[in-house]
């Protein structure tokens, strides 16, 4: 479509808040400058994918839900939103989200690796191993689907895990968010160590992303390695002076003091 | 018309993938994902009054709704419920550190509660058992728990004290009082077995011996007419003695010693105080009655004018039916330096007997 009518954007409402709120997400996440013309699915999807990887997981929802507003039949926002419902606790959500896409989607990969992580947080291991068997044996292969596994895996032997976790990083598109993926999943289950682990692989790959460092800067703090974790928030800053989450990780790193260092230990060493 | 999930090549017109069974046709589809804290509240009633109340059920309601959508989620159901013992819950999920922690912790205080109880410290002692159990439930709530707001974080932690003292602690409590009574004597003048301040550990109402032996030492109730018997008191309406005889028992008192069935008493079978006065009195103890010799008979001496009324008195106060007898003493629970069955102690003096002139009603 070429003209005047190239920048309409069909399936729009009119008075619909949810796209001004979705410009200013996407603003927020320092991706767009407000004023710009809407674009069509495949620019939120990417926008969205954008804020995913700056840690942004509320816009990048609404944004992946934009996306599907042009395109309903973009899997991979499906994917993201059910992603994104995790990432912000809101696991029964996510699980009933999954499901809805699986309906529409049957036996997509992806959907079912993003289930299985939704059920495995929600504690229910037999659902969210199943999910993960179909998901592997799913058409095609992807770091995602290996490290939902291997976070299956992580509620009983970790050796297994760690393969899977080396598997979803052997996978030929895997890159330092992949890292980012498998380190947050290890400080969702409490593990640290491993956790700083990962977040300095991701660091090492990418020194110029500032989320890599923002998550090494927390793991450091959940360690109680203050030196470090302010160290790693300031390096985040300084690539990126807007980043909201790196400037409020360093606000509460200043404030951190000597006893809340010792708690951190502390809890470290009770975590394991 | 491509799948968007499988990328087969359908016909068009076909609602279904051919394939993989996804929908083509996705027009309708609602795409806005569900969101924790959406929730429908109901319509409101009409009348005035009423929209009052049906305001109040409707806020308590999505109150209950939001606490459910913010802990059931997340919630670990297994290792909530496995907390019934601290830890356990903990280490299920693998925070194994975390949880000997809690455990260890959470039979220490057990240990401290029981050992403390009838004390000055047992109350404490069982705040802080309760307590730490409930931080133990927190810790496994803790995830869920960062969706509340404050009211409803405070709501949980009332709810988590409620049901931990209820289904818990209190049954605890009651039935370990139905084995075990510590009892704090206080009021006495400190004797070779019992000293201002000990708390004794008094058998409880399930494994109260049915029939009192010569020689026990027992805790009784002291009813209105034995309130003269200022010295008997331990605490306000009771007393502790040993028990001298028993029904069908036949007691004698020449005024110096006390007889039963014929024999003299032994000394580990003598009343705990001696009385400055010993009234004399043959009597054989009737059914469902024990002779407990208070040291109340020290108010025995008191005049000798009075003797005759005296000597009824003190015999009526000596005779304890076994229905005020609240617990047998099994042994001493405090001083921790002797605890274990009560012993004389040697180091202390005999108490001497009662001077009811130079000691006032309590």
């Amino acid at each position: 479509m070429n003209g005047r009518f190239s920048r309409l954007e069909f399936g729009s409402r009119p008075g619909d808040t949810t796209d001004q709120a979705s410009a200013q997400a996407a603003h927020d996440a320092g991706v767009v400058e407000i004023g710009e013309p809407t674009r069509g699915a495949a620019h939120h999807h990417e926008l969205a994918d954008r804020a995913y990887r700056r840690g942004e997981f509320e816009s990048a929802l609404q944004l992946y839900t934009r996306a599907l507003r042009n395109d309903r039949a973009r899997v991979p926002a499906w994917v993201g939103q059910v992603q994104m419902l995790v990432e912000l606790h809101e696991f029964a959500e996510g699980r009933l989200w999954s499901d809805k896409a699986l309906e529409l989607f049957k036996n997509n990969g992806e959907l079912l690796a993003a289930k299985s992580q939704a059920c495995s947080r929600q504690g229910d291991r037999k659902a969210s191993l199943m999910c993960s068997d179909a998901s592997v044996q799913a058409a095609g292969s992807s770091s995602y689907r290996w490290a939902v596994r291997g976070e299956v895996m992580l509620a009983g032997a970790e050796a297994r895990a760690r393969d899977c976790f080396e598997k979803s990083l052997a996978e030929p598109r895997a890159d330092w968010f992949d890292r980012v993926v498998i380190s947050r999943i290890y400080t969702f289950h409490a593990k640290h160590g491993a956790a700083a682990e990962f977040a300095s692989l991701a660091v090492a790959l990418a020194p110029a992303e500032p989320y890599a460092w923002l998550v090494q800067s927390r793991c450091c703090h959940a360690l109680g390695n203050l030196v470090k974790a302010r160290e790693a928030a300031a390096r985040a800053l300084e690539i990126d002076p807007r980043f909201v989450a790196a400037r409020d990780a360093a606000a509460r790193l200043d404030s951190a003091g000597s006893g809340r260092g010792l708690f951190n230990r502390l809890k470290g060493w009770l975590n394991g | 018309m491509e799948c968007p999930s499988c990328t087969f090549q359908n016909v068009p017109g076909l609602r279904e993938c051919a394939r993989c069974r996804s929908l083509l046709d996705l027009g309708q589809v609602d795409i806005t994902p569900p969101r924790a804290g959406d929730h429908v509240i109901p319509l409101r009633f009409r009348s005035g009054v009423v929209i009052l109340v049906g305001d109040a059920i409707d806020r308590l309601r999505s109150f209950r709704r939001s606490a459910a959508s913010a802990i059931n989620p997340d919630v670990d159901v297994p290792a909530l419920l496995r907390t019934i013992v601290p830890g356990w819950g903990h280490r299920s999920v693998g925070l194994k550190r975390l949880g000997l922690c809690l455990t260890v912790g959470w039979i220490v205080l057990i240990v401290v509660a029981i050992l403390l109880t009838g004390g000055l410290g047992g109350w404490p002692a069982y705040f802080a058992l309760v307590g730490w159990h409930g931080l133990a439930v927190s810790l496994i709530l803790g995830r869920p728990l960062t969706r509340c707001n404050i009211l409803e974080r405070a709501a949980v932690g009332v709810a988590v004290w409620t049901v931990l003292n209820l289904c818990i602690y209190l049954p605890a409590g009651w039935a370990l009082h139905g084995l075990v009574h510590p009892f704090r004597v206080t009021g006495i003048i400190n004797g070779p077995l019992l000293r201002n301040g000990d708390v004794v550990a008094l058998t409880g109402r399930w494994n109260r011996p049915s029939q009192l032996q010569r020689g026990d030492v027992v805790v009784y109730v002291i009813n209105g007419s034995n309130l003269t018997a200022a010295h008997a008191y331990i605490r306000p309406g009771f007393g502790i003695d040993r028990v001298l005889a028993v029904a069908g028992d036949q007691v004698t008192s020449d005024g110096v010693d006390i007889i039963v069935n014929g024999e003299p008493l032994p000394r580990e079978l003598r009343p705990l105080r001696p009385a400055a006065f010993t009234p004399k009195f043959s009597l054989t103890v009737p059914e469902g009655t024990s002779i407990i010799l208070a040291s109340a008979l020290a108010w025995a001496g008191h005049g000798e004018g009075y003797r005759g009324y005296i000597d009824d008195a003190a015999v009526n106060i000596a005779k304890v039916s076994n229905a005020a007898v609240v617990g047998k003493v099994m042994g001493r629970w405090r001083p921790f330096s002797r605890f274990g069955p009560l012993r004389e102690d040697r180091d202390v003096p005999p108490a001497r007997p009662a001077t009811p002139a130079t000691e006032g009603h309590p």
